[in-house]
């Protein structure tokens, strides 16, 4: 009988405890996880040079219907690579713009804001313009990464599998070199599959 | 190690490891107010986090969401503890301990074990494939275990009640056993290990995936370890090589293969053992090295996993099982002979389930379950056939479960499940779980559940020619309810914490009786159980890749008539685990150390309190692909025994003392 006392004390009190330390948002663990690997990303890729001239952020930019939330809140604003980090929220993917010259302004400047991007993750919800969003910061030193299978195909260069329990990643060493960037072996060595098109086989690479 | 009483070791254990680890929280609880400890971890690490769980619910799922406590253990720490069984994993898995009596491993749960019990309440999984066998109800977690140890990609050890999913047999605990296959066995794996009494294992490896959804992985293992020289002081007379025996020799081997196509996986896995027997049970002659038992179980499953649409999927598993026991034991009854006792079990398991949200904030998981028993035969004979008998049955259930997210923070979960046996008849077993996730932080968990253990075709039909034992014949299953309360709780972005308190209580268990009329042993619906406990738990990470867990578990588990403690159930647990990167990437320290109270034997003696301490170096990479591992067990060769079960002399048999462990893996 002490016992249960003690232990519903105990319990009590912990949740006591709890219950002042404040409130979040209940996430998804999934998200979660993807969301700490953009991190790692941005910290294990090196960028040409250009691409880290301009002002003293570093932009992670998210499209499509992602269920992040505020998962990225404790690394907002925190320093990377000496760097502020930047976490862009750009909704859905935008195709259509007004035909007039203030809609193509519009539009350049929407297609600009992507390319800025240093890592870019597109949700699957985007699957439809998969060619048209990469196809539109192609040589702009971006790296994209996906939650489908056929998201290399695209030329995009990092993607989740869908469906695994935890988490399992391929990456496009061709699309990553053609876009001048440098995934440390440190990622590299997680992938299940690096992807170079310049030797016949998949390469598959194992934890 | 002995002289200490055990109050004041655990004492010394909760200042010495669980205080700094809390100070340590509680400090750095301030500045990090929204503990986001994926950040902070090494990317390696991040690779290893399950998006889910699977065991408690029967389908993936969040650990936090999971109406249970719930450990998981990973390949990883397998690796870098030196874990050479399931049953050392198990070990260190908070309110569980072990027994080994020196031919097989014994589980023990939340205070309970019965001695000459073959681990009947616990239910393990392998991939989800049922592999309790049908006789009697067990999966020895030692050499036995049907898949090699270094196959296992990670253990999801649920406590607490699961019939009302699982069916007989969950009444403890769940676990699920995931095995390796070609997506993170990729390659060829070769490894071998020698250590000490003479042991020697050797598997390799082979996985290759072929594309996104064809892999294939097979594997093969043979080990053999000759056992050290074991000296018992119940036979120390000179008629017995005082008391000094050395056929403690063990020996299996391991074929293993897993393939994935599509929607399909298969599972197929054979491992015969075969254990010399150096304690002399049963009144067998002490030191001959032709008693001894065989061992060997198969299974070939077949599982199929669709998802039609987000919100319906379909589960179906099938598969053949396949275990043999034969044990051979030498008498000395005016000349010596050998008796044989024999098992053949052969059955089908199959299942269908469904997971569907029909509506919205409702998760429904049905199914249906039907075990096939081909073969449940036993025999025993020498001179004379004492037994041969035959059977073969069929046993089903059906079970539901709800998942209702009432609330944004509170979700209701609610289930049942109906079984079927021919030999009792039905049982309905329900549980109820109310989950709060306060925060991503924060849930707390109020858990009740009600589960059974069918009798099996051992406690029902075994008898010995009426010679010692007689069959019961009818028996009823037994019966546990559990309450439980889990509060989970991040403390910051390193350290996450768990306290979980319980109250079960057993009904109609089953134990062997010695019938007065006619002096024989027989099964029967005896003894109910009370047990309250409590155990916390920490689990920490940190960003160097070191990482660990801590846990203390307090349990009094008493007969409900006579209100005495229970035999074989220490009342402190404490494990402290600890793998620390020595050398970043490359050299890991896994220090293990695991305390057990004192507990009481069939005679109401003590075997004392214990402490034992495990050290396991790894070495990765030492070129590309190479790894070594060294490891001592027991490092300060402490002695300490576990309670025998009544059909040894001893009452408490010894365990090894310091002992070695050389392994050397490579991959390419």
């Amino acid at each position: 009988m002490k016992i249960i006392v003690y232990s519903l004390m105990l319990l009590l009190l912990m949740f006591a405890v709890v219950v002042c330390i404040g409130d979040e948002q209940v996430q998804n663990r999934e998200q979660q996880i993807k969301a700490a690997f953009l991190y790692n990303f941005v910290m294990f890729t090196e960028w040409p040079a250009d691409k880290l001239a301009e002002p003293n952020t570093i932009t992670i930019g998210l499209l499509g219907e992602h269920p992040f939330g505020n998962t990225f809140d404790p690394i907002k604003n925190k320093t990377v690579k000496n760097k502020q980090l930047n976490i862009k929220n750009f909704g859905m993917f935008r195709k259509s713009f007004p035909q007039d010259n203030a809609g193509k302004l519009e539009f350049a400047n929407y297609i600009e804001q992507l390319r800025k991007c240093h890592v870019l993750f597109i949700c699957d919800s985007e699957h439809e313009n998969y060619k048209a969003i990469i196809d539109a910061v192609k040589g702009y030193g971006v790296l994209t990464v996906g939650e489908t299978e056929d998201f290399l195909g695209f030329g995009g260069i990092i993607t989740f599998i869908p469906g695994t329990e935890k988490p399992v990643f391929d990456i496009n060493l061709d699309a990553c070199e053609h876009e001048g960037l440098k995934i440390s072996s440190k990622v590299l060595r997680l992938a299940r599959k690096v992807i170079d098109y310049d030797t016949p086989d998949a390469v598959n690479k194992n934890k | 190690m002995h002289t200490i009483k055990s109050a004041g070791k655990i004492a010394i254990f909760i200042v010495a490891i669980l205080l700094p680890l809390g100070t340590l929280c509680f400090a750095e609880q301030s500045e990090a107010n929204a503990p986001q400890d994926l950040f902070a971890m090494p990317i390696e690490d991040l690779a290893e986090q399950p998006y889910t769980v699977y065991g408690a619910s029967r389908y993936e799922q969040k650990t936090s969401e999971a109406p249970a406590f719930v450990t998981i253990i990973t390949a990883d720490e397998i690796r870098k503890y030196g874990y050479k069984t399931l049953a050392d994993v198990l070990e260190s898995v908070p309110e569980f301990f072990i027994t080994y009596d020196r031919n097989y491993s014994y589980i023990g749960v939340r205070g309970f074990r019965r001695p000459g019990d073959y681990d009947t309440r616990i239910l393990i999984l392998i991939n989800g494939h049922r592999v309790n066998d049908n006789i009697y109800d067990s999966v020895s977690t030692g050499t036995t275990f049907p898949v090699d140890i270094d196959l296992i990609e990670k253990v999801e050890v649920i406590r607490g009640p699961g019939s009302s999913l699982y069916g007989s047999n969950a009444f403890l605990a769940v676990v699920n056993v995931i095995t390796k296959d070609a997506k993170t066995l990729n390659g060829v794996e070769v490894s071998g290990e020698v250590a000490s009494f003479d042991t020697m294992k050797e598997r390799i490896s082979y996985g290759k995936n072929f594309d996104e959804s064809h892999n294939l992985l097979v594997s093969a293992t043979s080990y053999k370890s000759d056992g050290p020289t074991l000296h018992f002081k119940e036979f120390d007379t000179p008629a017995t090589h005082n008391g000094n025996v050395s056929n403690d020799d063990d020996k299996f081997y391991n074929l293993f293969c897993t393939a994935t196509a599509g929607d399909f996986t298969f599972l197929a896995t054979y491992l015969p053992r075969e254990k010399g027997v150096p304690t002399a049970p049963y009144g067998t002659v002490f030191g001959d090295s032709r008693t001894r038992t065989n061992d060997d179980m198969a299974i070939v499953g077949l599982e199929y996993k669709h998802d039609f649409t987000d919100d319906f999927a379909l589960r179906g598993r099938v598969s053949y099982h396949h275990y043999n026991y034969d044990g051979a034991f030498v008498y000395d009854d005016s000349g010596l002979y050998v008796n044989k006792d024999n098992a053949r079990g052969r059955w089908w398991e199959s299942e269908l389930q469904f997971i569907a949200k029909p509506i919205e904030n409702h998760k429904l998981t049905w199914g249906i379950e039907d075990r096939y028993n081909t073969t449940q035969d036993q025999k025993n004979w020498d001179s004379a056939v004492y037994l041969d008998d035959h059977r073969h049955s069929n046993d089903w259930g059906v079970y539901i479960q709800d998942e209702w997210k009432i609330f944004d923070k509170w979700t209701f979960v609610g289930g049942v499940r109906h079984d079927e046996y021919e030999t009792f008849g039905g049982t309905t077993n329900p549980r109820l779980a109310l989950i709060y996730q306060h925060s991503d932080a924060t849930t707390l968990k109020l858990l009740y559940g009600q589960a059974f253990r069918a009798p099996n075709v051992y406690e029902l039909y075994y008898n010995d020619g009426d010679s010692t034992m007689k069959a019961a014949d009818s028996l009823n299953p037994e019966t546990i309810q559990t309450y439980e309360a889990v509060l989970e709780q991040k403390l910051n972005k390193n350290l996450g914490a768990t306290v979980s308190a319980f109250h079960y209580e057993m009904k109609d268990v089953l134990d062997q009786y010695l019938d007065p009329s006619d002096n024989l042993l027989v099964f029967r619906n005896l003894k109910e159980v009370k047990a309250n406990g409590i155990t916390g738990a920490l689990t920490g990470r940190w960003e160097n890749g070191a990482k660990g867990r801590a846990s203390y578990t307090f349990v009094e588990a008493r007969d409900g008539e006579t209100d005495a403690i229970l035999v074989d159930s220490p009342k402190h647990l404490a494990k402290f685990n600890v793998i620390y990167p020595v050398i970043q990437n490359n050299l890991f320290a896994g220090l293990e150390v695991l305390y057990t109270s004192r507990a009481k034997t069939l005679t109401d003696n003590y075997a004392n309190d214990f402490w034992i301490t495990n050290l396991t170096l790894t070495y990765e990479n030492i070129v590309k692909g190479l790894e070594l591992s060294a490891s001592v067990y027991n490092l300060f060769d402490v002695h300490y025994g576990y309670p025998g079960g009544a059909e040894h002399r001893q009452d408490i048999i010894e365990q090894d003392g310091t002992s070695f462990r050389i392994k050397l893996t490579y991959r390419f």
